[in-house]
This record gives C-alpha cells, sequence and structure tokens, in this order.
C-alpha cells in the first residue's frame, strides 16, 4: 500500500526526491521552478486537500512548504523548496486552492514569504505596524 | 437617518460597515469582525485575528521536548488533551517510538471524553447564541460530569498534561469504570432532552435550516476537516480513514449531514456525542492490561514528522521539523478553526446579518488555537 503511494508519486513529481517519514507520509523535495506546476498535478493526482503552507527557516535559505493530503484513500505528502533568504519570493498556491490564502498570509506575517499573486497579502497574527517576521531565526525580540 | 432614506429612494443603498468585536459575546473569543453591510445583507467580512497571539510556535523553539506540551493544552483549554496528543504523536513518529497496547486504549479515552466535553462546551455557547439560553446552564453542567472523568485520569479539569511520548502519563485510578458508566449514562439521558430542545424547537429550526449552505466541493477547496467538513455530505474521519490509536479496533459511525447548511453542522456534532459515548464505552470494555507507558528516548534523531488527531473541530496536525538537538527545530501547529474561520469571507457573503452569530457559532471558533 505504502509502496505504491511512493510508486504514485514518483510517477506524479518525476523531478524530486521523495523521502518517506512515516507509514504513509512523505516527504518531496522539489525545484523552485516546478512548484506551481507540482501543486496542480499533485491536486490532479487526488490530493486535494491542502492541510496548511508553511515555511521554515534553514539559515541560508528558506524552505517553503505546503502539506496536502487524499481524501479517498490515506496518504499524505509534503512538498518543500528552498527559496533565497534575502528575497524570500514565491508564486502563490491561490489559483490553484482557494484555501491557500490564508496560510500564506500567516506564512508572510510569521516567516516573511511574499506570495507572489496572493490577492490580499496583509499580516493577519501581528499588528500591521510590526516590525520584522518572529518565526526566522535571527529575530531579535 | 435622512441621508439613508435619501439615498433609497434613489434605488440606492448605503453601505454601512459595522465592527463586531474584538470584546462581544457572541465571537466566542477575543476576535473582530468587520462586515460591510447593504441593507441587512453582508457583502463583505473582514476577519481581524491575532488578540490572544502567544507566539506558541516561537516558544517551542526555546523548550525541551518535555516542556512544551505544557504550551500546547493552553492552546485550546477546551480540547486540551487533542492539542498534547498532536504533539507527542508527531514526535513518536520521528523518533519511531512504540507505545504499549493500553495506552493506546487510555488515548482513546482521553480523546473521546476531550470530544464530548468540547461538544458540549459548544452546544451550550451556540444554543445562547440562537437565543436559547436554558441550554448554556444544561451543558456546561453535563460537560462538568465529563471534566470530573479527566480530572480523576490526569489529575487537572483542564490542562492536562497526560500524554508524554511513549505512552500517558497515569493508569486509570480505582473505581474509574463506575464512575465513567454513571457520568455517560447522565449526559446520554440528557441528550435526549437536548434534542427534544432544538430539533423541535421551530424558533431553533428557523434560524439554522438553510442558513449559509456550504458545497462539499466548496469545502473540500478551502482545506476544511472534522464536522464542519462532515456536515458538507464528505464522508471523512481521521479516526476511521487513518486510524491511530486503538480505533481500528472500535466500531463506530461517522454521522454526515446532506445540505452542508447550519443545522447540518450543529446535527452532525450532535450525534457525535453519542458516537463518543459509544466509543468510550467500548474502550472500557476492551481495556487491555499491561504497561502504560514505555520508557522513550529524551528527544527524536533528526527528521521531520507530521502528527494528526481528529480534534473536535477537524485535523489538529503538528509539523515538527527536528535537528537532532533536545528542543525542536521548527514547530508549525495546523489549526483546523483557523481554516474554519478564515474561510467566512468566502462563504458568508449575501447572508443576512442577523444570522451571522449562528454562522460564526456553527464553525465552533476557539480563540486560542486560532491566534496561537
Amino acid at each position: 500500500m505504502s509502496q505504491d503511494l511512493e510508486k504514485r508519486l514518483k510517477e506524479i513529481l518525476p523531478y524530486a526526491e521523495i523521502y518517506k517519514i512515516y507509514k504513509n507520509k512523505y516527504y518531496a523535495k522539489i525545484p523552485k521552478d516546478k512548484w506551481l506546476e507540482s501543486a496542480k498535478k499533485l491536486k490532479d493526482a487526488g490530493f486535494v486537500l491542502l492541510s496548511a503552507v508553511t515555511a521554515v527557516d534553514r539559515l541560508n535559505s528558506i524552505e517553503v512548504m505546503f502539506i496536502c493530503r487524499r481524501l479517498e484513500a490515506n496518504g499524505l505528502v509534503i512538498v518543500g523548496t528552498l527559496i533565497d533568504r534575502n528575497d524570500p519570493r514565491i508564486l502563490s498556491l491561490v489559483p490553484i486552492w482557494e484555501g491557500a490564502h490564508f496560510h500564506e498570509r500567516e506564512t508572510f506575517d510569521l516567516m516573511g514569504v511574499y506570495f507572489e499573486g496572493n490577492p490580499d497579502l496583509r499580516r493577519i497574527l501581528l499588528p500591521d505596524h510590526w516590525v520584522g517576521h518572529p518565526l526566522r531565526k535571527d529575530y531579535k525580540w | 437617518m435622512v441621508s439613508i432614506q435619501e439615498k433609497t429612494v434613489g434605488r440606492e443603498v448605503r453601505k454601512l460597515v459595522i465592527n463586531v468585536g474584538p470584546q462581544h459575546p457572541s465571537t466566542h473569543g477575543p476576535m473582530d469582525l468587520i462586515i460591510t453591510v447593504e441593507g441587512e445583507t453582508i457583502i463583505d467580512v473582514d476577519v481581524k485575528l491575532g488578540y490572544i497571539h502567544r507566539g506558541i510556535e516561537k516558544l517551542c523553539e526555546l523548550r525541551n521536548y518535555f516542556q512544551i506540551p505544557t504550551y500546547l493544552n493552553r492552546l485550546c483549554y477546551v480540547s486540551g488533551m487533542f492539542w498534547e496528543y498532536g504533539f507527542v504523536k508527531a514526535v513518536e513518529e520521528i523518533m519511531d517510538a512504540k507505545v504499549p497496547e493500553r495506552a493506546e486504549w487510555l488515548r482513546v479515552i482521553a480523546c473521546e471524553l476531550t470530544r464530548i466535553a468540547s461538544h458540549l462546551v459548544w452546544f451550550a455557547a451556540f444554543a445562547a447564541d440562537v437565543g436559547l439560553f436554558t441550554a448554556f446552564p444544561w451543558g456546561l453542567r453535563d460537560r462538568d460530569r465529563i471534566l470530573d472523568l479527566l480530572e480523576m485520569m490526569s489529575g487537572q479539569r483542564m490542562t492536562f498534561g497526560y500524554f508524554r511520548v511513549g505512552g500517558v502519563r497515569y493508569d486509570l485510578p480505582a473505581g474509574f469504570h463506575d464512575y465513567a458508566e454513571k457520568a455517560l449514562n447522565y449526559v446520554e439521558r440528557n441528550l435526549k432532552d437536548y434534542e427534544k430542545l432544538i430539533y423541535e424547537n421551530p424558533v431553533f429550526l428557523a434560524r439554522t435550516v438553510d442558513i449559509c449552505p456550504v458545497s462539499a466541493s466548496k469545502a473540500i477547496e478551502l482545506g476544511w476537516t472534522g464536522p464542519v467538513l462532515r456536515a458538507s455530505g464528505v464522508k471523512r474521519d481521521l479516526r476511521r480513514d487513518e486510524p491511530y490509536a486503538a480505533y481500528e479496533a472500535i466500531d463506530f459511525e461517522i454521522p454526515v449531514g446532506k445540505k452542508g447548511d447550519t443545522f447540518d453542522r450543529v446535527y452532525v456534532r450532535m450525534e457525535e456525542i453519542k458516537q463518543s459515548i459509544n466509543i468510550v464505552r467500548q474502550a472500557l470494555k476492551r481495556l487491555p492490561s499491561g504497561p502504560y507507558q514505555h520508557r522513550a528516548l529524551l528527544y527524536p534523531p533528526p527528521g521531520i514528522g507530521y502528527g494528526y488527531v481528529e480534534d473536535s473541530r477537524g485535523e489538529c496536525g503538528y509539523m515538527i521539523v527536528s535537528d537532532g538537538s533536545p528542543k525542536p527545530y521548527r514547530v508549525k501547529i495546523r489549526s483546523p478553526a483557523y481554516v474554519h474561520v478564515m474561510s467566512l469571507p468566502k462563504v458568508m457573503k449575501g447572508s443576512k446579518i442577523a444570522d451571522l452569530y449562528a454562522i460564526l457559532g456553527s464553525f465552533d471558533p476557539c480563540l486560542g488555537e486560532i491566534d496561537r
């Protein structure tokens, strides 16, 4: 069962490095220019439910991730890509999942990633006048 | 006043911006809804959050794995067990820890009792939102019987600290079975009163039926999970579809709605209370003997883990990135109520302003987990 999923993921994302995290959970590392394409392919292949869009500060770059899962069968994939830390820009997933909107707002607020194409990229948890992005490792408070 | 009338005569209704919150009894916490109305119809909603943002994700990066669950059960004060469990599950996945069988069953009991308590609080608050103030003390009265059980299990009424990596912290105390059976019977008996109170009440039905229906495809598109997704007719439950703990061995039904309107969201939760009572009874009957915790590693090896549990609101998920040190490198908390509340602007347009509180209440917002 889980091997089927791994094979399936390799078919959907031939350019990705795929690691198994746990039973039916996989982590796929993709190049930056395949970001939107991967999301679209995964959604068409049945990974229709977007759990989250988030980011991890990797010190010399920022890793942006989205987590999506299947509805009919079990299975979850975390897709991550590295972007430049000084110019953190990536395409927005809103054209693919409407629900990506507020996850991107949160990631922008706390990690400072600009999602190009997001219709309403504002701070959400912190006040509008806040300076800096607290989840970055070099944030001073 | 004059200007409104003048413009109405000119076939142009003036738009009005109203602030609901941040201090408002119906928002269930400090949350600000900035609604634009045209006459009585809502044409735009902007949700303003962050009034109790405590930065728990950042705090997690500064504490070790033993200290963190203390923060997490404060994420949502009505369903603390789930939030501890999600984190513990993610850590167990990274270190591939084994959990004794008895602990798995105790976890089921803890989670389902919390679900009953959480849904009862929701029922009390929602009924008060739509004008049934009788139900408010009723719901809280019954919830206290469940909290007594949770206190017997963990020593705390709300901030439990019950889950630990590799098992649970305490075994069941003597006499728990009898007390649990009494409390469950009590709640079950009262549930019949509740159903009469809401299903046979024309005022309640008028305020919920056909209010803000959400189609299944829309709900999936927005990433909804839990009771609100099931109310839209999608039979999706992580306890059944991606079983964890001892749920695989338990026989229970998944209630689903038909139209996805406010009434269905009420119906699904009321049925879930019954199913949870059923699950707790089964678990108490089949509880195996043996150890209730294993000795686990102090902290996980480098890796990434995603732990999820079916919370009383939806998918409560933790993504943990570990670098092999005693502290996690990054903890991402996936809150279901955040997703539901932030999609309000996308589903609420066109509703009447009088229905605002019924719609908002049916999503069961909990600001502790939304703001984190």
